[in-house]
Order: structure tokens, then C-alpha cells, then sequence
């Protein structure tokens, strides 16, 4: 089973890799856009190896749940878009209507946003961008202009009609005021070649049809779209009545105070962008968080999200979706509980942990759940990375840690096939930290680079750099100092276990080590402030699925990961602050700046690999084992979960489980 | 009396003024600050953040102003507004946070306190008038197991008998139906069944102490001139135990009232998060961990003011509970 889990990373991770580099990354059908005149890239029939096909024909007519029957509602046929248009999810399955899925959380944020989240367009399980709330989309041969176009008669969860309003409104009225307290997202700037930069233009065509334009070419659009502004609408007719732009400032601080915001901004971040978790507003998922008090506050010890009415989608027998009437989510104060309430059998899907995998096996028959293996993005075993800081606050430190030579000593120090014995039991294998097998950038060479156990070669290494043994029989600096790693981790990061087997590989290289766990938050602070030496088991562990998508762990984009540490405030702050890099960090920061401004695919492609490979020569994160796949469990009567998908962000994390169509079997 | 109340009421503004600034120069000490554990949550769902948003929220809390003048705007306003200022992470007034869960708080309390005060007051007075025999080591050996046994691995081990024995752990004061139904007659059984785990849990911890504190008293109270010779002229042994020497013995017990006040206020902490109850207590630990300021701020501070009341109420009780004790200077 570890093979096929590893075979279909592969795919799913190739497809995502030739997904940035395409044009439009619709099917694979599409021209590529700098070779192709006029190029019309319409996904609309592309859907064929997805579950989504706006194509397929219902035969029939539609039918709704039998909870819906009871209120006083238009027939389904009006409330959801014209038959031409309508969604059709060919479902593995056909389901029945009915019952709740219940889930536990400490705190609801994106937790409850992404298994619900609608976007104008999805990633498939090959990594390929399909439509969604879009029906199809055309693109102009320099890729500058973007056509959009939306499903006829689809309406918003109030009933209102949605339309290519919405989604201009979204962008004129609250991206680029930045009404919700983000900045505007990178998917609708450009960089044009000599330099300068523009944003994108929306205009409305007709009510179902709007175009994106943009002064330069942006040929990765609609898969930054996708990351980025995810959703792209908002409903107007619910923001007009709200926004200072059309209320007035005065009316809107009141309208705040009454929804018991703190001021506007609150209410616009949390209206604007947190949709889901407030009350009342009209959305396009599948499920709204319920009106009824006691039953609508994501900050309460229960809520619950339930049916929207007006969901666009249907199976294919024309059942409105979804099938299951409500999500039910309960607060926890500890994650611990969950192992609780998944044994007590209180929970239709709920996280599991790899440390509780032989009291989760040995109940699931019992209690009736089974343990579902999602391969994940991650380039090794979180709790088996090793960031050491390169801008480190002590000068001799940083010095040491940019030399490759210490972090191949480090790397060839520890006997990885013990390694991965000891920690995983056997159940994963040891390794260097690079992208899975098969997946864009990787290569076997890599793999295996410095992962020969060498501590011979290790202390050669380190004596090589000047290191000198000292009486105590650890390493000194070259002027005679301690030398003394610091390793900082977060409770219950699992770095607990890993470090007590390392630090002993690292102390037979005559390499002391400290180790101290804090609250993941405090361990943040000690980031942000640059007060750290060495993480193990980062906050931010190196994962992607691929660079040219979501470089954020891998490239100094801003102060996030642990590794480059101040060298990202130096990006992000254009040299105003931070830490300059210098040789290869540079380089990648450089390369990824060229990157911003490529259309060409064939070229951003090569820069990508570019990227890939001096993170191959430089091993900046260390890594001792492979990843292990995340871990669900699932009620046995829950169908249509899938039992393989790749689990990131950049899928929305269990969204592409599709909770719209699963449904609860007797 | 009255003077003296009076000058102790007029002592509270200093001392809370005091507190105060103590307590936002302590939450101000560690690095970072709500803004950067916020993004960190937000990073691990993740949610990328720009430079210019990280600036626009700190800007939004208020956080790039310097901790003092933070701190003054606050005092400010609670003095002239009555305003204590926005939970960061509730979006809402810091009041109707702490009001959401402070009745519950309450109720839960005081049902374990008095648990705890029904229990080892009268195990005190059996083993101090029985030292010695066979119940009293049982009981004071019951009773420092519950002082030695951290409150969380007792309740860890009664959820999982129950689990064992019920199938349910009996986790939170609440079962999902009651969440969804809210609290009615019919189903106030099953809160106090729920209540059962909480109660044993966190009101043990508090018997042992008072146990051994009347046991103390009660057996040097009555072996006091007053008591001998009460017990010489022929007066009842059971008025001498109740009448006198407990009366006596309880004064520690009223003086430990001092604190009371302000944990009924808070509930507990890390039993509160091991048994998922909604109590103030876990409110308190998130705003101080994600640096939430003003709202961690104003649960200490009403947790302090608590204190500075407890305290003036507890002497006053003792004032009427032993008439030895007068405020008043004696005019010689």
C-alpha cells in the first residue's frame, strides 16, 4: 500500500510541476502561450478524467433533500442554474440524503473555511486547475487577457442572483481597497520587462461573463488564482450594505459595533475574508454556518454549518448536493481529544496521529471508523528537519552554518536506516529532505546526497573548517570557544523523540548539542525576532508541491522560515531591513525575482530548476527521514471520501475530499 | 469599623493602580506580540501574510505604539469610559468574552468549593477529636494522595474509567445534545453526572489543606486553658467541640477565603483544558499565550481586584467570627 501511496504522490506532484509550466494548466490540451496565435483555452470540456463535468448531460430532472421540503422554498429547478450550466459531480457513489458529519476543532479559522471553500476555480486530484464556480475561461494569446465565464441562473445562498457583479465588486471594492486587511495578492500583479509593475484590470462583459486584463503578460494566472485569491467574489449586494465606500465611515463604525466588531477593519477582515465563520452572510459553499443562536458563534463550544438550498452543483442522477444536511463541530481545548471522541465514536472525520496508530488500528473495527493515508507535500518528516539559521545572531555561528561543509557534517553524522527504525518503527525510510519521488525538482541524486553515514568524514569536515577538539571531547570554534548547538523546537512537535536519538549521532562527531521545546507561538516570536540557532521539527517545514506555486518555505519570500531566516524581512523589504544574503541565497533570491517577471513557460520552467538545484547543492534543510502521510479517520458510513488525495494547502487541505458529495450510508 | 473599612477601600486605588501596571509590564516582556502569534496560527492554516498586511494589523491593534502609552490609553479609558478595550482574538469587547463563560465559571466553582469545604471540614474536626485512630490515618492518607496527585492525571484516569465502564469519557459539562438543545430540566441529570468528574478532580486538590488546618487547630484549641476549664465545670463535650474550639478553628479557614473570591472567578486552568470545561480559566491561558493583551489584561486585573475585596471581606468575617480581633486602636 506504501507503494501505490507513493506512486500516486509521484503523479499528483508531476502533474502539479506541469501545471505551473503550461499555460493554463487546463487538461493539457491547452496551446501554450508563447508559441500560439489567438489562443482560445477553454477548460469547459477538459473535465474528463475529473469528478466535476459541466458537461454531462442529467438525464431526468433535479431532486433536493427531504429536509428542504418542509420550507418554503422555489422548486429546486429555480434555485439552482440552468440545466446547460448547473455542476454535475459524477460521483463515485450516488447518494442518499441525510444526517451530520461531526468534527471537533480548538479554534475555527480556515479548519471550518477549507473543506467547504468554493473557488472560481480547483485543483483535481492530478494537480490539474478544473472549473468550479466558473464554467470555463478563455485566454488571449500573449495571456494579458483573461475571460471568465460564469454559470447562467446560479445564485447566492440568500437567493439572490449570483453574477460577474460579484466577482468585480470583490476586486474593485475590497482587493484593492484592501477592505479585508490583506494586501493585493500577487495573482493580480505583473511585473512588466522593463521593470515596472501594473495590476489587473475587471470589467464586467455581461452578467455571466467578466475579463481579467493585465498590462504585461501573466501566463500562471489562473493557478495563482487559484492559491491566492482562492474564492475571487463576494457578495455585493450583502457589502454594499456594510462597506464604509457605501455607507459612510460614521454608519459602518455602528453597523461594526452592533455585530460587535472592534472597528472596521475587524469587520471587514472578518465579513470580507473569514466569511464563513460569521453569521448571516450570503456564500456559495455547500454549507452556512447556521443562524440560530447558540448555534452560530465559531468562538461558542458548539455551531454548526448547514445545506445551502441554493448549492449549485448536482450528481449525477440531478440530485441537488450535498447530501449530508449539516457539519456539526464541536470545541476541544487539547488536540488530545480527539483520540478521545474518535474512540468514544463521536467523530465522522477527525485528524489522526501517527504516535496513536496502534490504538487507533486496533479500535477502528470496534468502534467503526478506518484510518485513511493521505500522501502530503512535505519534503521530509517534519520532526526529522533540521533548519539551521543562516543569518544566525551570533557571527561565528552564522559563519558556520554557511558553510555546506557543516551541514553535510551534520547530515553524514547520522546512521539514517537506524534513524528511521527507531522513530517510525519501520513504517518510513530514511532520507535526504528533498521533493517526492517523481515530483518536479526531484532527483534521486538528491535523495541520497549526504546520507551516507560517514562520522569519520563528518569530524574530517568539521576539523576541515577549523574546528578543534576540545578537552571536553566536543568540538570548539577555531579561536578556541564552545561551540554548542542550540536547538529549539515547539511542544509536541515530535522533535522530542527525534532530537534524544540525533543528538547522540552528533555527539559521537564530538557536536554538543542543547535542546528546549516552547509553545509554538513563543517559538514563532524567537523567529520573527531572529533569536534562534537551529530548529528541529520547524514551524515552517520545508513543503511544497511545487516552487513555482507556494515557494514560501524554500524561497526568502518574507520572515517565515526558519532556515533563511532575516534574509526574508530582507526580501520582503526590498534591502530596507534584515540580513543581505549572499552566494547562493542570493542567488535564489535573485533567480526567484527573474522568475516574477518570466511569461515564457519554457523559461520559467528552467529558472524553477535552477531553484530546485541550488537547493540540491546546498542541502539548507536538513532532513534525516522521508514523510509520513497524513492521517484521517473515517466513520464507515461515510462514502465517498477519498481514500488518497494529496493533502496541502494549496488543495485546501480536506476540500478536495469534496465533503459536497459524500454522504452517510444506514 | 466603618473607618477602617473606608480607609481600606480608599488603600484599593494605589494598590490596583499598581497591579495594574504591573501586570501590563509583565505581559509586555515576552517577544512578540499578538500580531506575530496570530500570523503564526495563521501561517501553520496556511495563509500567507505580506510585510505591508503584518504592518496594517499591528497598526489595526494598536501594537506599534510603545507598551506605556498602550497602557495608558487603556486606563484611560477603563476610567472614563469603562471600556476595557477589544479581545484581539474574539474581535469583540473584552467583557462580553469573560460574561459568555463567567456564570457557568461560577456555578462550577462554587459547587466544588463547597464540595471541598463540606468534605474536610467535618473529616478535620473527626480526625482531630479521633488523632490517631484507625479513620483519621485513612482520611489524612486519602487526603494528601489528592494533594500529591496532579489534578489532570486524576482526571485523565477518571475519564478513561468511565470510558471503560460507560463507553462515554464524560468529556466537558456538556454532551454535543446538550450543545445543540441547550440546558433544560430535563437534561440538568446529565449535567450534574457531568459535574461528578470536575468536582472530585479539582475540589480534592483544596480538601487536603483544609483537612490538616481545622485537624491543627481543632486539637490545639482544645487542649487550651478555656477549653479545660469549660470542660471542668461539667459543660457538654459538644458544646465545648462545637461552640468554642471549632469556632476558633475556623479562622484560618475564613482567612483562606481571601483567594477564593478571585478562583471562583477564574475555575481552574490545566484541569479545565484536560476535561474540556468552558470555564474562565482556559480563556485566560490562550490570551496569555497568543499575547492577546488587553483581554488577559482584564481577567488579571478583575482577578486582582477580586483579591483586594477577598481580603477586606475575610477580615471583616473574622472581625464577627472571633470578637477577639477589633480594628479599632483600644483607647487606653
Amino acid at each position: 500500500m506504501k507503494k501505490n501511496v507513493s506512486k500516486k504522490l509521484a503523479a499528483i506532484m508531476l502533474a502539479a510541476a506541469m501545471c505551473v509550466t503550461t499555460l493554463t494548466g487546463c487538461g493539457g490540451t491547452t496551446p501554450d502561450a508563447s508559441d500560439s496565435q489567438d489562443v482560445v483555452a477553454s477548460v469547459d470540456n477538459s473535465g474528463a478524467e475529473s469528478s466535476a463535468d459541466s458537461s454531462a448531460e442529467v438525464t431526468g430532472g433535479f431532486s433536493q433533500a427531504p429536509m428542504l421540503d418542509a420550507m418554503s422554498l422555489p422548486a429546486v429547478e429555480e434555485r439552482i442554474p440552468t440545466a446547460e450550466d448547473v455542476m454535475v459531480e459524477n460521483v463515485a457513489s450516488v447518494g442518499q440524503y441525510g444526517g451530520s458529519i461531526k468534527m471537533v476543532l480548538t479554534k475555527a479559522g480556515w479548519a471550518t473555511g477549507k473543506p467547504i471553500e468554493q473557488g472560481l476555480f480547483r485543483f483535481n486530484s492530478n494537480g490539474e486547475v478544473e472549473p468550479n464556480v466558473a464554467k470555463s475561461y478563455d485566454v488571449n494569446a500573449d495571456a494579458t487577457e483573461y475571460t471568465i465565464h460564469l454559470r447562467e441562473g446560479m445564485k447566492w445562498s440568500d437567493g439572490v442572483d449570483f453574477t460577474a457583479e460579484d466577482c468585480v465588486f470583490f476586486y474593485d471594492h475590497m482587493c484593492v481597497p484592501e477592505t479585508f486587511g490583506k494586501s493585493l495578492w500577487d495573482c493580480f500583479k505583473v511585473t512588466a520587462e522593463d521593470g515596472t509593475e501594473g495590476i489587473a484590470t475587471f470589467t464586467k462583459v455581461d452578467d455571466y461573463t467578466f475579463t481579467v486584463s493585465f498590462p504585461a503578460p501573466k501566463p500562471n494566472f489562473i493557478n495563482e488564482l487559484c492559491i491566492n485569491a482562492k474564492w475571487c467574489y463576494a457578495p455585493k449586494h450583502y457589502h454594499e450594505t456594510i462597506l464604509p465606500e457605501f455607507i459612510g465611515e460614521e454608519a459602518a463604525q455602528a453597523k461594526a459595533e452592533e455585530m460587535g466588531f472592534a472597528d472596521v477593519a475587524a469587520m471587514g477582515k472578518e465579513t470580507g475574508y473569514y466569511f464563513w465563520n460569521v453569521s448571516g452572510i450570503p456564500t456559495l459553499n455547500p454549507y452556512v454556518l447556521s443562524t440560530e443562536a447558540g448555534k452560530n458563534d465559531t468562538n461558542g463550544d458548539y455551531f454548526e454549518y448547514v445545506r445551502n438550498p441554493y448549492y449549485w452543483k448536482v450528481d449525477q442522477n440531478g440530485q441537488q448536493l450535498p447530501y449530508v444536511d449539516k457539519i456539526e463541530y464541536t470545541k476541544i481545548s487539547d488536540v488530545s481529544q480527539v483520540l478521545i471522541k474518535t474512540l468514544a465514536g463521536e467523530l465522522t472525520i477527525a485528524d489522526a496521529g501517527w504516535v496513536d496508530i496502534e490504538t487507533l488500528t486496533e479500535n477502528a473495527d470496534s468502534v467503526g471508523y478506518h484510518i485513511v493515508h493521505w500522501p502530503n507535500s512535505s519534503w521530509a518528516d517534519a520532526a526529522s528537519q533540521l533548519e539551521l539559521n543562516q543569518t544566525a545572531p551570533n557571527e561565528a555561528y552564522r559563519a558556520l552554518f554557511q558553510t555546506r561543509e557543516f551541514r553535510q557534517a551534520l547530515s553524514i553524522a547520522v546512521d539514517r536506516e537506524e534513524y528511521a527504525k527507531l522513530i517510525s518503527d519501520g513504517w518510513q525510510a530514511g532520507r535526504q529532505a528533498c521533493p517526492a519521488e517523481g515530483a518536479a525538482g526531484y532527483s534521486e541524486e538528491w535523495a541520497v546526497k549526504w546520507t551516507q553515514y560517514d562520522p569519520d568524514g563528518a569530524k574530517a569536515l568539521l576539523e576541515g573548517l577549523g574546528m578543534v577538539m576540545g578537552s571536553d571531547g566536543y568540538y570548539d570554534l577555531a579561536d578556541g570557544s564552545d561551540f554548542v548547538l542550540n536547538i529549539l523546537s515547539y511542544s509536541d512537535s515530535g522533535a522530542d523523540e527525534t532530537y534524544q536519538v540525533l543528538s547522540k549521532y552528533w555527539n559521537e562527531i564530538g557536536i554538543k548539542s542543547t535542546y528546549k521545546t516552547m509553545d509554538k507561538d513563543t517559538l514563532n516570536n524567537n523567529i520573527v525576532s531572529n533569536e534562534y540557532d537551529a530548529v528541529l521539527s520547524p514551524v515552517a517545514p520545508a513543503e511544497t508541491v511545487s516552487l513555482g506555486l507556494r515557494p514560501d518555505t524554500l524561497v526568502p519570500v518574507r520572515n517565515y522560515a526558519e532556515w533563511y531566516g532575516e534574509v526574508g524581512t530582507w526580501y520582503a523589504s526590498g534591502g530596507a531591513e534584515g540580513i543581505a544574503p549572499t552566494g547562493d541565497l542570493l542567488e535564489l533570491c535573485n533567480l526567484y525575482d527573474q522568475l516574477k517577471a518570466e511569461a515564457d513557460a519554457e523559461k520559467r520552467t528552467e529558472i524553477i530548476d535552477k531553484m530546485y538545484r541550488l537547493h540540491e547543492e546546498n542541502i539548507w534543510v536538513i532532513g534525516y527521514m522521508e514523510s509520513a502521510s497524513t492521517l484521517f479517520t473515517v466513520d464507515n458510513k461515510l462514502q465517498n471520501f477519498p481514500e488518497t488525495e494529496m493533502f496541502s494547502d494549496e488543495y485546501r487541505g480536506l476540500g478536495i475530499a469534496h465533503i459536497d458529495c459524500c454522504w452517510l450510508a444506514e | 469599623m466603618w473607618k477602617y473599612i473606608g480607609k481600606r477601600i480608599l488603600m484599593f486605588i494605589p494598590t490596583i493602580i499598581i497591579i495594574s501596571f504591573v501586570i501590563f509590564f509583565i505581559m509586555q516582556l515576552p517577544e512578540g506580540d499578538y500580531v506575530s502569534s496570530y500570523i503564526a496560527r495563521m501561517q501553520t492554516e496556511g495563509e500567507v501574510f505580506s510585510q505591508e498586511d503584518i504592518d496594517a494589523l499591528r497598526h489595526q491593534y494598536g501594537l506599534d505604539k510603545n507598551w506605556v502609552a498602550r497602557y495608558v490609553d487603556w486606563v484611560v479609558k477603563i476610567v472614563t469610559k469603562g471600556d476595557f478595550g477589544y479581545s484581539f482574538a474574539y474581535g469583540r469587547p473584552v467583557w462580553s468574552v469573560i460574561m459568555d463563560r463567567l456564570w457557568l465559571t461560577i456555578a462550577v466553582s462554587l459547587t466544588i468549593m463547597i464540595f471541598t469545604y463540606l468534605v474536610s471540614i467535618p473529616i478535620g474536626i473527626y480526625s482531630a477529636l479521633h488523632q490517631y485512630s484507625v479513620g483519621d490515618y485513612v482520611f489524612t492518607a486519602i487526603g494528601f494522595l489528592g494533594m500529591a496527585t496532579p489534578n489532570f492525571l486524576l482526571a485523565i484516569i477518571l475519564m478513561y474509567a468511565s470510558f471503560k465502564w460507560t463507553g462515554d469519557p464524560l468529556l466537558g459539562l456538556f454532551s454535543t445534545e446538550m450543545l445543540q438543545q441547550g440546558l433544560h430540566w430535563y437534561n440538568f441529570g446529565e449535567f450534574l453526572q457531568r459535574m461528578i468528574i470536575p468536582t472530585i478532580v479539582i475540589g480534592t486538590a483544596g480538601t487536603c489543606g483544609v483537612i490538616r488546618t481545622v485537624r491543627a487547630q481543632m486539637l490545639d484549641e482544645q487542649s487550651k486553658q478555656y477549653a479545660l476549664t469549660a470542660r471542668a465545670k461539667g459543660v457538654s463535650e459538644r458544646t465545648i467541640v462545637y461552640k468554642y474550639c471549632l469556632r476558633a478553628a475556623l479562622n484560618p479557614v475564613a482567612s483562606g477565603l481571601a483567594g477564593s473570591l478571585s478562583s471562583i472567578f477564574s475555575g481552574s486552568t490545566i484541569s479545565a483544558i484536560v476535561m474540556n470545561l468552558s470555564i474562565q480559566g482556559p480563556v485566560l491561558y490562550e490570551a496569555l499565550k497568543t499575547q492577546d493583551t488587553y483581554l488577559a489584561g482584564t481577567i488579571l486585573m478583575t482577578q486582582a481586584v477580586l483579591v483586594v475585596i477577598g481580603t477586606l471581606l475575610s477580615d471583616i468575617l473574622l472581625a464577627w467570627l472571633d470578637p477577639r480581633i477589633r480594628f479599632e486602636k483600644k483607647r487606653s
